[in-house]
């Protein structure tokens, strides 16, 4: 691990070739692409990607009507612990892309945006195993994790305060309706509108 | 998956599969601080915003008026869909969040669901035709409250008192009049067929015989440039069929009730007839059951409030008097006075209230069958549609029935108990505060309640007390200051219309005011600077505002609790002036606190 990390300064070079040479422009809109992907697992190193869910953010916009829902099919059948929290059973798949068709929609829909997201780093490690087995990089969008934003507005007037960082607490501090808890896309549109109330509306209260 | 908006409430449950999913595709999140004032005025719309979660206000920042208030699932601004340019200012109360669906989208959409159109079109028809109703209806409210002049007036013919018989006729026939004015050294009187026919045909005078003997001195009289309103309530309460029109002290002409009643479509003063002409109990019961019908009326009609209630006092003094006159022997007539309390002693009640009624004896009275005959009333009170009250504040218990100087020693007591925190006691003085003569001996009551008065002067702990009680129930608001409801509903009465009331009550005794009508209260108080003018008329408008609540909850069929109001039956419109109201009463609250230096409540 510690040996690829000196090599990816070369990912620019390798993808320069390929189809995605894109995404290592430095980034040249105002935008910001929230994003979300139920897994089979948490373990990042092991866990399968059973849905993947991206929205941009523009402004003060969160443009659900240019989303990003991605079911795939997992290689191996579903562990049966998960299923309670995504609700994705085995048969729900059936029809589902594979990983390999959905891996370019999905970095065409990055672009060079920053990516946002929930534990951010969860959902980029699990894209990087791929990214790295099929095209030999590592993403390198900016990433923007939630928690750090929502920690640095409120920490700097509540300096002692023990933040809880669930996500059901995030959202009902920043009085943000949640949009379909445990749907990829859903907790990705939820992810932006707390981004954006974080971005431009008051400092959140806490209780 | 689940969709990040939800089908299924009116009118996006109307799109088929293929249109919702157009919608989603093009349906975009947007959000807005507070106070973002995101629509302007003449600017044209390129979305509609379906409100996720949040308050957006529709207003006018040209004439600082406020139009509509949007929260989740409602939706704006239809109106600028059409290609129209926006009407109105748009910006956020709070954090908003709202979907947006590009205008052009929606368009398709109605073109493409006629079901979907019709809802639109059905809403803003349904809209344009309460406007015009309103539009209409201004004729009964404008008819009502025209003010008297010289067109609605009959001129009236001022002859003098030594006119003969033959030629006042005469003039009467030529001018086609009903009445003549006669002046008798300045004082005037009025003269009417009857009187001429009295005159000629009964005491058969000689025709060239002066009319000053026959006409009527005592004029009842309204001044130019009152309501119309009020010459009918003057007729009403008189039981008179023509009232004298005068600007200042001169005579300009005459009103006559058939002129009035033409104009008037409502069936007050018909009630109000059959009232005064009713014969026996049956006639009497048959006329106070179409009370409640002659509400709904003018409810329906747009008529302002207070003229109801005003009305309704009207009727319902008229109604207790007429029983009293039929059950009561005549010899006890004038020996005791027959008062009422409660709301409708201020003049207050929308419908038939609680029978809230006392009785106060003369000392010398003798009536032997006094226990029956009251039972008689306020049983036949129950048969006419007045429950009985809960606290039997009512005649046929000898608790509310006593001789003079049984209720100053009451009233003493009373005050007594008052003092030492007593709130049973404290709430009997303010029912007896607030007690209206409606028959019998009308000035048997005054002394008592200036005995409340005199009692009450300066003891500022007792009107601290007695204040407290105002401040009991909480204002149903929430820590964010929105309307704060369970699923039962409001209770309005607890929730604002006591609280307004019974502070206003205490103010009023503690200033030593004598009326009884809370509205007229608040503007005494205003006049003598308790109260600063702003919140004063802050207080009457929400007062109102909770009564016209109140009222049309009542009127609605499907509706269980007295005074609990449904916040969901509210357009966003109504329930906004609702969370209006309830601050005024939270900061009239705080008020009250601070001036009976009331603390931890």
């Amino acid at each position: 691990m510690l040996f690829q990390r000196f090599l990816r300064p070369f990912d620019k070079i390798r993808a320069a070739k390929g189809p995605f040479a894109g995404l290592f422009t430095p980034c040249s809109v105002d935008e910001v692409v929230s994003i979300d992907c139920e897994t089979t697992s948490l373990d990042p190193q092991s866990a399968d990607i059973l849905t993947i869910g991206a929205v941009k953010i523009r402004g003060n916009q969160v443009l659900t009507s240019q989303k990003l829902s991605l079911k795939i099919q997992p290689p191996k059948p579903i562990n049966q612990d998960s299923i309670p929290v995504h609700h994705i059973r085995n048969q729900d798949t059936a029809g589902a892309m594979s990983l390999e068709q959905a891996l370019p929609i999905l970095l065409n829909f990055i672009g060079n945006r920053p990516i946002l997201g929930y534990f951010v780093k969860f959902d980029i490690t699990l894209i990087n195993r791929y990214t790295e087995l099929y095209y030999g990089f590592h993403l390198p969008n900016k990433p923007i994790e939630l928690c750090h934003v929502y920690y640095k507005k409120v920490n700097t007037y509540y300096p002692d305060a023990w933040l809880d960082h669930k996500f059901e607490t995030l959202a009902s501090t920043l009085n943000v309706p949640i949009i379909g808890r445990h749907s990829a896309l859903g907790d990705a549109i939820t992810v932006a509108l707390m981004y954006l109330q974080l971005q431009q509306g008051k400092r959140p209260k806490l209780m | 998956m689940a969709e990040h908006f939800s089908f299924t409430h009116a009118p996006f449950d109307l799109l088929t599969k293929s249109q919702q999913k157009l919608f989603l595709d093009h349906l975009d999140i947007v959000y807005f601080p507070e106070q973002d004032h995101f629509i302007k005025q003449g600017e044209t719309a390129s979305l509609l915003y379906i409100v996720l979660k949040g308050l957006v206000e529709e207003f006018s920042e040209a004439n600082q008026s406020i139009f509509a208030h949007y929260t989740n699932n409602d939706f704006f601004d239809i109106r600028s869909q059409f290609g129209s340019p926006c009407k109105h200012d748009y910006r956020t109360i709070e954090e908003t969040i709202c979907h947006t669906l590009p205008t052009e989208v929606f368009r398709d959409l109605l073109n493409s669901n006629a079901a979907f159109a019709d809802y639109f079109q059905r809403d803003l028809a349904q809209k344009y035709a309460q406007l015009e109703a309103r539009e209409g209806n201004k004729n009964l409210a404008e008819f009502i409250l025209t003010r008297i002049d010289d067109s609605n007036v009959q001129p009236a013919m001022v002859i003098g008192s030594d006119v003969s018989l033959k030629t006042a006729t005469k003039m009467m026939l030529e001018q086609k009049l009903e009445t003549l004015i006669v002046e008798q050294d300045g004082l005037y009187g009025m003269l009417t067929g009857t009187d001429l026919l009295r005159a000629a045909v009964l005491d058969e005078q000689a025709l060239d015989s002066a009319v000053a003997h026959y006409a009527n001195y005592r004029l009842i009289s309204i001044d130019q440039g009152d309501f119309l309103f009020n010459a009918m309530l003057a007729m009403t309460q008189h039981q008179i069929e023509r009232v004298v029109v005068k600007n200042g002290d001169s005579i300009v002409g005459i009103m006559e009730m058939a002129h009035v009643l033409s104009l008037f479509s409502t069936h007050s003063h018909v009630i109000a007839l059959r009232i005064a002409r009713a014969k026996n109990i049956e006639e009497l019961k048959k006329a106070a059951q179409t009370l409640n019908n002659l509400v709904e009326n003018l409810t329906n009609n747009g008529i302002k409030i207070v003229f109801i209630m005003e009305l309704l006092a009207t009727m319902n003094g008229q109604i207790m008097k007429k029983l009293f006159e039929l059950l009561v022997p005549e010899s006890v007539q004038n020996q005791v006075c027959l008062m009422v309390m409660g709301s409708e002693g201020r003049g207050e009640q929308i419908l038939k209230t609680d029978q809230d009624n006392g009785l106060i004896l003369g000392e010398h009275l003798i009536w032997p069958e006094q226990q029956a005959t009251l039972a008689e009333f306020s049983q036949h009170l129950l048969s006419f549609g007045y429950p009985p009250c809960p606290g039997q504040v009512m005649v046929n218990n000898p608790f509310w029935v006593k001789t003079s100087n049984q209720w100053h020693e009451q009233i003493e007591q009373w005050l007594l108990h008052g003092q030492s925190g007593d709130s049973e006691s404290l709430m009997q003085l303010a029912i007896i505060n607030d007690a209206h003569a409606v028959a019998g001996d009308k000035t048997l009551l005054p002394p008592l309640k200036q005995q409340i008065i005199d009692g009450c002067k300066g003891k500022e702990v007792m009107l601290s007390q007695f204040a407290r009680i105002a401040l009991q129930f909480g204002s149903p608001l929430n820590f964010f200051g929105h309307i704060k409801s369970n699923d039962a509903g409001l209770d309005i009465k607890k929730g604002g219309i006591f609280t307004i009331v019974h502070g206003i009550r205490s103010l009023a005794i503690e200033q030593g005011i004598a009326t009884t009508n809370t509205l007229a209260r608040i503007r005494e108080l205003a006049k003598l600077r308790v109260l600063e003018q702003k919140q004063s008329q802050d207080l009457q408008e929400t007062l109102q505002l909770f009564f016209w609540l109140r009222l049309e909850q009542h009127l609605t069929p499907h509706q269980q609790g007295m005074n609990l109001l449904d916040i969901t039956q509210l357009t966003p419109n109504e329930r906004d002036l609702l969370r209006h109201g309830l601050h005024v009463v939270k900061k009239f609250k705080s008020f009250l606190a601070h001036h009976f230096m009331i603390r931890d409540y």
